[in-house]
């Protein structure tokens, strides 16, 4: 039975943007909430604006939320205190980046990088941690030898992020946090690296917090899925029953909005594009009512609470 | 009816090391013949030449590109006009009234510091005359943009005013306000969100029906493509290996490299094992002999590494660079 590896509950995330004169309070994150548990991929999907990043990067330490907790295998990640807890932490949760040429120092040789995880974490001597380092690379298809004494520019860019997931398998982490992990890398190497997070799963017992724009793959690789909308999560669930027959508006304009790779599903509607980000992320109530088409007054007015409509989550009034 | 052909296109960026010549064979050879009133999408991989390849239907060659062999005609009222004997004052009375480009990252190509309309005024006094301001200028402005579906407030605006998908919009009006007959785009969709990516295209498709041009369109996500495109061509590492319709393309891919790239494309309600294309794409500067592909492909033969195949057609209007459909070698 798969235990539960982390816990999201009520996260928010309060921006001040603008000038000194005209600032205004954007909630960039609002009352998130999701589980994620042992060997599982979870999908975070959204546009860009949605929050997704923001919180991956609250997860990860690097932002502190305004409100609300994360319960790291039963304790409290915002709350912890002394190095030696944080330093577990970042162990036990390790990051892959969007751009694996920018991840990379172009005049540092890559296998520093595998080595210095291995001194900064597990301290063990040359050899065993040679032999660590080569258990990770193998595990993303590559060896000790493909990667010694070469410099970033001379990997193409599905080798370099299949190097970067290998650096963070160096700590043996229970979960991986993969920001955009395929955006940046050519349409013929995608598959294997998502394909690599599958493996992972199933071999390691990995948890991947998949966090990604991308419907199709994010179909394809996770077990549940939750779709964010300007800082809400508006539906949340199996990734099948999400994607499959979608509940809020939302998802479903974004899964018809998917150029499907089939030229006889062609898009025949028309798509409406006029609030901007700001607009929309300042609105009250649904920040989908501008563009909805069922939106009803009481969408404009209420904040509108999560109801639970055949096993999936959705922040939808019409299932009231 | 052929609106631009090249013929054995070569395009290579020289390099100078050290006194010694590196040529990089981005645009290798390649034969393309775009019909009027169409959409001909151009995919492939980064790095396999596709961006090389429309700089250099577009003309725009400066080195370290060098166009090395072959030429680019544009058909020009009923005669074939080679635009690299042309001079450069012609050349600029075809470019963006004749042919116009939406470069890559168009999102950032217009002026920071500069409102949108001046970007728009700037661009059409070089090409027409405007002797009264508001009949030359700003009511054809206006009303292509209306045309378009785009509001007029973003002429007074700043770019950094707008969101990246209108920036791109408004990329693409300024691209077709003087009616170009082919419209050469550079991964217009690529950076923008899905909702964004197909209000991008729904504009290019407006666009294409009321002008009845020809649109080609590069990008590497085929979703964009199957959507869009009538005929599609497909790089790998600077040759043109098959060229067929968009349904042909999908349905029946025949190059073992558009087979892996077809088979790869997850969709919705489809959860069954995908799989990628072993190893990755050449270096241009030292290409595999023979075909490009075969170091990856599992069914190469012993003549696929001594020869380079042609681009043959196969089956009426489907095109194929493979020894497996034919054994006809480039020269």
């Amino acid at each position: 039975m798969n235990g539960k590896l982390i816990e999201v509950n009520g996260l928010s995330k309060v921006f001040r943007v603008g000038s000194l004169f005209s600032r205004i309070r954007l909630t960039a994150v609002d009352n998130v909430s999701f589980d994620i548990n042992e060997a599982e991929i979870y999908t975070l999907a959204g546009e860009s604006g949605s929050g997704k990043t923001t919180v991956s990067k609250i997860i990860l330490g690097l932002l502190e939320p305004s409100e609300g907790k994360i319960l790291y295998k039963g304790k409290d990640t915002t709350a912890m205190k002394s190095e030696k807890e944080k330093k577990e932490f970042r162990k036990d949760v390790q990051a892959i980046f969007q751009n694996p040429f920018e991840t990379f120092n172009p005049l540092r040789m890559v296998e520093n990088y595998l080595y210095e995880t291995q001194r900064n974490f597990i301290g063990a001597g040359e050899k065993e941690g040679s032999e660590r380092i080569e258990q990770a690379l193998n595990a993303v298809g590559l060896t000790l030898d493909d990667v010694k004494d070469k410099y970033p520019g001379e990997f193409s860019g599905g080798q370099l992020q299949r190097i970067s997931i290998a650096r963070a398998l160096v700590t043996q982490p229970s979960l991986l946090i993969a920001d955009e992990p395929v955006s940046m890398v050519d349409a013929s190497l995608r598959m294997a690296i998502v394909n690599l997070f599958k493996e992972l799963k199933e071999k390691y017992g990995l948890s991947v917090l998949y966090i990604t724009h991308d419907l199709a793959t994010a179909y394809y690789v996770s077990d549940k899925i939750a779709i964010m909308f300007r800082g809400n999560i508006v539906e949340k669930g199996n990734v099948e029953k999400v994607l499959e027959e979608p509940k809020h508006p939302y998802t479903r304009m974004l899964k018809e909005s998917i150029a499907q790779p089939d030229p006889r599903s062609k898009w025949n509607t028309r798509v409406d594009l006029h609030l901007t980000e700001r607009e929309e992320y300042l609105l009250k109530g649904c920040k989908f009512a501008g563009r909805c088409p069922h939106a009803m007054d009481a969408c404009r007015k209420e904040n509108v609470p999560d109801f639970e409509v055949d096993g999936t989550t959705v922040k939808c009034l019409l299932y009231r | 009816m052929t609106i631009l052909n090249t013929e054995r296109l070569k395009a290579y960026y020289i390099i100078d090391v050290l006194g010694e010549k590196r040529y990089v064979k981005a645009v290798d050879n390649v034969n393309l013949e775009i019909n009027q009133n169409e959409i001909y999408g151009i995919a492939g991989e980064s790095g396999c030449g596709k961006t090389t390849l429309i700089k250099t239907l577009f003309g725009m060659v400066e080195p370290p590109l060098n166009v090395t062999d072959g030429k680019v005609n544009y058909k020009i009222g009923s005669e074939f006009v080679d635009i690299f004997s042309i001079d450069s004052k012609r050349m600029r009375e075809i470019r963006w009234e004749y042919v116009s480009y939406i470069p890559q990252g168009s999102m950032s190509v217009l002026n920071p510091v500069q409102k949108v309309r001046y970007t728009f005024e700037h661009f059409i006094k070089a090409h027409r005359k405007i002797k009264n301001r508001d009949e030359d200028f700003i009511k054809p402005v206006e009303s292509h943009l209306a045309a378009l579906g785009l509001p007029i407030q973003v002429l007074d605006s700043y770019p950094h005013q707008l969101s990246g998908g209108m920036r791109q919009r408004v990329t693409v009006a300024l691209a077709t306000v003087l009616q170009p007959k082919i419209i050469i785009a550079d991964e217009p969709t690529t950076a923008l969100d899905v909702v964004m990516q197909r209000g991008v295209i729904q504009l290019l498709k407006d666009v294409q029906s009321s002008l009845k041009n020809t649109i080609i369109l590069v990008t590497h996500d085929m979703g964009i493509h199957a959507n869009i495109a009538d005929r599609i061509g497909i790089m790998y590492a600077g040759k043109m290996i098959e060229e067929a319709s968009a349904e042909e393309i999908f349905e029946n891919p025949m190059h073992p490299y558009t087979q892996y790239l077809i088979g790869s494309l997850p969709k919705i309600g489809d959860k069954s094992y995908k799989t990628s294309a072993p190893g990755s794409p050449p270096s241009l500067m030292n290409p595999p002999e023979g075909c490009r592909f075969y170091p990856r492909c599992n069914r190469a033969t012993d003549d696929c590494k001594a020869a380079i195949p042609k681009l043959i057609e196969i089956e009426p209007g489907h095109k194929v660079a493979c020894f497996l459909y034919s054994g006809v070698i480039e020269e």
